[in-house]
């Protein structure tokens, strides 16, 4: 069966939250972190998606199938952080991953980053072009790291 | 293995005696230093290394009493200190100090939202407070006031304000509507001006002058003290708004649309700051360089054209809104439509006359109404990859004839590096920002030192061409601040006398807009 690349994205990377293993050879390592760092037993998984992206709709489909709560990025990603990410993230038991336009990555890991969150993130697709999204979890262990 | 980062002329054994204290002062949670402790605090878009501005270690201070300390355990051992706000100066440096090892202090622990005056129309605020912040503080209150948001609503009101940044509603400049500062100076004295100098009085905030000499501006873009208060204007909530987009068709048209708006502006007809955008500009906030274009060098013209035909968009693009009752929203309206119809092939659109407790959706219409937003990061996207860009910040009179020149000085400039003209004038009353954002893929290693050869290129041309910055990126503020040469550099001389004797020790944010202290010039 011939795999698409939509499905090919939102397959990989559902895995790459969920399961230990390294991604493709033809994803774009952006950070090591990654594939070492998958959802901890026992935590919520949180999917952000852009609604506007195909690729990221249809991972947020699959990861919902799988128990995972998903939330758009909706109108305005700075009350997205401060009232649905921002709480999430700071109590425990919760793990948020997104897979986004590189913009709005860049955005959600500096917020992270400014509570103390370390963030993996690696680019999803085979170019690093314009149409390259950006897979990014964010670590909840007070550390600060930067990938 | 490299050794481990510390201020320059500073021993390591001090530097770690001076980290001791700081732990000692402000906790051991707050003095970041090892490892990658400092990389949050690297530069994203930097042009080039970002290590080549990296701090040494970072120290978080939560109150006036800790800042106080910290300053004097600088003083001893010599450690320069960079403040930041929240440390969200991005296309101009981020976080990141302009000495290398110096000591990132970062204030955006200090985040109380101090006042908020509804009948006077003001804040006082603390440095780590965000527009953001301040936004969430004034609806969860019911205040009926708007505060105005740069285009990146992230950024600390203290910082934006310092740095002179501006928006688009009627307070769009943001350093005027400063009223009141609290500033510690590099002893740990703390001084208030205007009316805060009086112990008592009750007008800090609405008064700005007080008696003598008026000292708020100095602190601006400057290293002569750390601002831990500041007070703030803000905007009576209108009645409505009307929001207004005209686009223009051709690239010679904006010659023709200053002109038009100037006088508008002048005489506040337009009550907003009035934006205008390029094509690119436009279109970056909504597409990507690709879907038009992905060749080498920059954008070609006729892929422009597409693009504004099937975006629907101008060559040139002007936003600005009205505010207030409806019937004198219609009259301002009435009296700028007719004015700009007289430029060929202009469509002048405006949205219905709206309730002002209604929020409008896109990120630049939120900004006309006092709602921050982080749309301007899109521009992020065009490129590709990892998007990021430095920016130009010329001041431009509103001439068109001037706008034109500037305009083509860049455009020419950047299409010789592989550069986009993404850009576009902010219009004041007697002045416009000429905003141009380099954009690259810091990836890719020759984008990002072509984007800082182009940077350096422009400021020198313009420079020669009569032209200053308003502000710049932290690998530029030599440069920029050698353009301003009246009576050879008198007013950099003047900057380093008052330094040295605010800061004889010079550990408050050497280099600063290109105001080093005399010690670290003599050490070089």
């Amino acid at each position: 069966m011939k795999t698409s690349r939509r499905d090919f994205l939102a397959t990989a990377s559902l895995a790459a939250a969920y399961v230990p293993m390294s991604w493709p050879a033809q994803t774009m390592l952006r950070s090591p972190m990654l594939s070492s760092e998958q959802v901890a037993p026992g935590h919520a998984l949180t999917i952000v998606f852009d609604e506007h992206l195909a690729d990221s709709r249809a991972f947020a489909l699959r990861s919902r199938t799988m128990g995972a709560r998903i939330v758009p990025l909706g109108n305005d990603i700075g009350v997205l952080w401060f009232e649905r990410l921002m709480p999430l993230a700071s109590s425990p038991g919760n793990t948020i991953v997104g897979l986004t336009t590189h913009a709005n990555a860049f955005l959600l890991t500096r917020f992270a980053q400014g509570i103390g969150l370390r963030v993996a993130q690696r680019a999803a697709g085979a170019h690093a072009g314009p149409d390259m999204l950006v897979m990014w979890q964010l670590v909840a262990n007070g550390a600060r790291s930067c990938s | 293995m490299n050794d481990p980062l510390r201020p320059p002329g500073v021993p390591e054994p001090e530097f770690q005696q001076a980290l001791a204290a700081f732990r000692s002062i402000v906790g051991q949670n707050a003095v970041l230093a090892r490892d990658d402790a400092a990389q949050p605090y690297l530069d994203p878009f930097a042009p080039g290394d970002a290590h080549a501005y990296e701090a040494s270690a970072i120290v978080m201070v939560s109150n006036v009493e800790q800042l106080r300390a910290v300053l004097g355990v600088a003083n001893r051992y010599g450690v320069p200190l960079w403040s930041v706000s929240t440390g969200r100066n991005f296309a101009y440096g981020g976080a990141a100090p302009r000495l290398k090892g110096s000591v990132v202090l970062d204030l955006q622990r200090m985040n109380r939202v101090i006042e908020i005056n509804e009948t006077l129309g003001y804040a006082l605020v603390e440095p780590g407070v965000s527009y953001y912040d301040l936004y969430r503080a004034l609806q969860s209150q019911g205040v009926r006031l708007w505060l105005d948001p740069p285009a990146a609503g992230w950024g600390s009101v203290i910082g934006n304000t310092l740095e002179r940044g501006f928006g688009t509603t009627p307070y769009g400049d943001h350093a005027a509507m400063q009223c009141g500062m609290e500033v510690m100076l590099a002893n740990g004295e703390i001084i208030r001006t205007g009316m805060g100098a009086m112990n008592g009085n009750q007008d800090w905030q609405v008064f700005k002058a007080g008696f003598g000499p008026s000292y708020d501006a100095m602190f601006m873009q400057s290293n002569f003290g750390i601002v831990t208060k500041l007070g703030i204007w803000l905007m009576p909530k209108p009645e409505g708004y009307m929001l207004c987009r005209y686009q223009f068709k051709h690239d010679a048209d904006l010659e023709s649309i200053v002109e038009t708006l100037r006088p508008l502006k002048l005489d506040d007809t337009i009550q907003s700051n009035a934006v205008i955008e390029s094509a690119v500009r436009w279109a970056a906030g909504v597409s990507t360089r690709k879907q038009w274009y992905d060749g080498p060098g920059a954008i070609p013209d006729g892929a422009i054209e597409t693009m504004t035909r099937k975006l629907g968009i101008g060559r040139w693009n002007l936003r600005f809104c009205l505010y207030g009752p409806e019937a004198l929203v219609k009259a301002r309206r009435d009296v700028i439509h007719q004015r700009f119809s007289s430029i060929a092939d202009s469509e002048l659109m405006e949205s219905p006359y709206t309730d002002a407790n209604v929020e409008p959706k896109g990120g630049g219409d939120r900004s006309q109404v006092g709602i921050p937003n982080l749309d301007a990061f899109n521009l992020l996207n065009w490129r590709g990859g990892s998007g990021a860009h430095i920016d130009f910040s010329p001041v431009c009179a509103p001439l068109g004839r001037d706008a034109v020149r500037q305009y083509r000085m860049i455009s020419d400039r950047a299409a010789h590096y592989g550069f986009d003209y993404y850009g576009g004038f902010t219009a004041g009353p007697r002045s416009m920002h000429h905003i141009f954002a380099a954009i690259f893929n810091r990836d890719d290693p020759a984008q990002a030192r072509d984007a800082g050869e182009l940077l350096k290129t422009l400021i020198n041309d313009f420079g020669a061409a009569g032209y200053g910055q308003y502000r710049t990126h932290l690998a530029f503020m030599d440069l920029a601040a050698s353009q301003y040469d009246f009576n050879n550099h008198a007013l950099m001389r003047m900057s380093e006398r008052i330094k040295e004797a605010l800061d004889p020790n010079g550990i408050l944010s050497p280099g600063k807009q290109g105001i080093w202290p005399r010690k670290t010039k003599e050490r070089n």
